[in-house]
């Protein structure tokens, strides 16, 4: 005796892992996220140690590793150093490639602003090329990076 | 400046699709389409394994040669009830997830029990499967496993 013979069925169960999660962000980051959604704004943070503007700031200094208290804000214009162009579907993508990433160097700022370069001319890309940034519209910003659409050619 | 943003709230979704395998998919399918359970014994130690898996968890030898029929109550074991809320509980707290040795089996089978308080579940209470009219083949073919109703002797009996 036994059960019905196996046949060609193959059971598969479809799931998903849901992981909701909060993300204290500290003062910097926490200011810098306000303003672009109040404001439509980009603030760097200014060591109070060595000097150095981080865009987006970094709570804590990344070279002296003193608390960055001072808010600095930036025009939102900079240079283009460097960026990939994604022609591969990944979960939780922004957006549907081909797009492309690029780190900005913002004016005034030391380090580099990762975010979407928001151009149909991905090919045309050249390191050092004047980027602005853009910013969703105002009803629709929450207080997180994509309150920010990212960069485009100037 | 504008009010600072304190807290970023996200949620990351990791969708999966599991296939169950020669053992646990024929298993299911039992439950699905003849609200059927089967064990599996090993060859080595003849312990019957419910749910059936290919190789015995004690001493990894084969165990599909032989199934066996397996009855859909059995003697709760053990329990937890559960209070605290977790994103993938089964339900909403508090609930309590037995384990249960069904007759036949030589392993536990876990799953709800329900339609108690918790206060009165004792070792060693018989339990009885309800079936779920609606089955897709997986853990909720049953929905939850309640203590067998007592044989009380009638009044005419003497």
């Amino acid at each position: 005796m036994g059960p019905s013979e196996p046949g060609t069925e193959e059971l598969v169960l479809e799931g998903s892992i849901a992981i909701p999660y909060k993300w204290v962000t500290g003062r910097a980051v926490g200011e810098f996220l306000g303003e672009l959604r109040d404001h439509g704004r980009i603030l760097g943070g200014r060591c109070g140690a060595c000097g150095r503007v981080s865009a987006p700031p970094q709570n804590v200094c990344g070279r002296c590793f003193r608390k960055v208290e001072e808010m600095v804000p930036l025009s939102g214009e900079g240079r283009l150093v460097s960026w990939t162009v994604v022609r591969h579907p990944i979960m939780g993508a922004p957006l549907d490639p081909p797009y492309a990433i690029g780190a900005v160097r913002l004016d005034g700022a030391d380090t580099e602003f990762l975010h979407l370069i928001r151009t149909d001319a991905l090919d045309r890309l050249a390191a050092g090329q004047r980027m602005r940034a853009i910013f969703a519209p105002p009803r629709s910003r929450e207080g997180v990076l994509l309150d920010m659409l990212g960069f485009e050619p100037i | 400046m504008s009010d600072p943003v304190i807290e970023v709230r996200g949620r990351v979704e990791v969708p999966y699709r599991w296939s169950y395998g020669r053992s646990l998919g024929r298993f299911f399918i039992e439950t699905r389409d003849a609200k059927r359970l089967w064990g599996a014994r090993c060859l080595g130690c003849s312990a019957v394994i419910v749910p059936p898996v290919s190789l015995c968890g004690r001493c990894f030898r084969e165990t599909e040669r032989e199934w066996v029929p397996i009855a859909d109550r059995g003697v709760l074991d053990t329990w937890t009830t559960v209070f605290l809320p977790f994103p993938g509980q089964p339900t909403e707290p508090p609930y309590t997830f037995g384990l249960i040795k069904l007759d036949g089996a030589d392993t536990h089978f876990a799953h709800l029990v329900r339609e108690i308080d918790p206060k009165d579940l004792r070792r060693g209470m018989r339990v009885e499967a309800v079936w779920s009219e609606e089955r897709k083949g997986d853990l909720y073919d049953i929905a939850h496993f309640r203590p067998e109703p007592r044989v009380t002797a009638s009044p005419d009996h003497r």
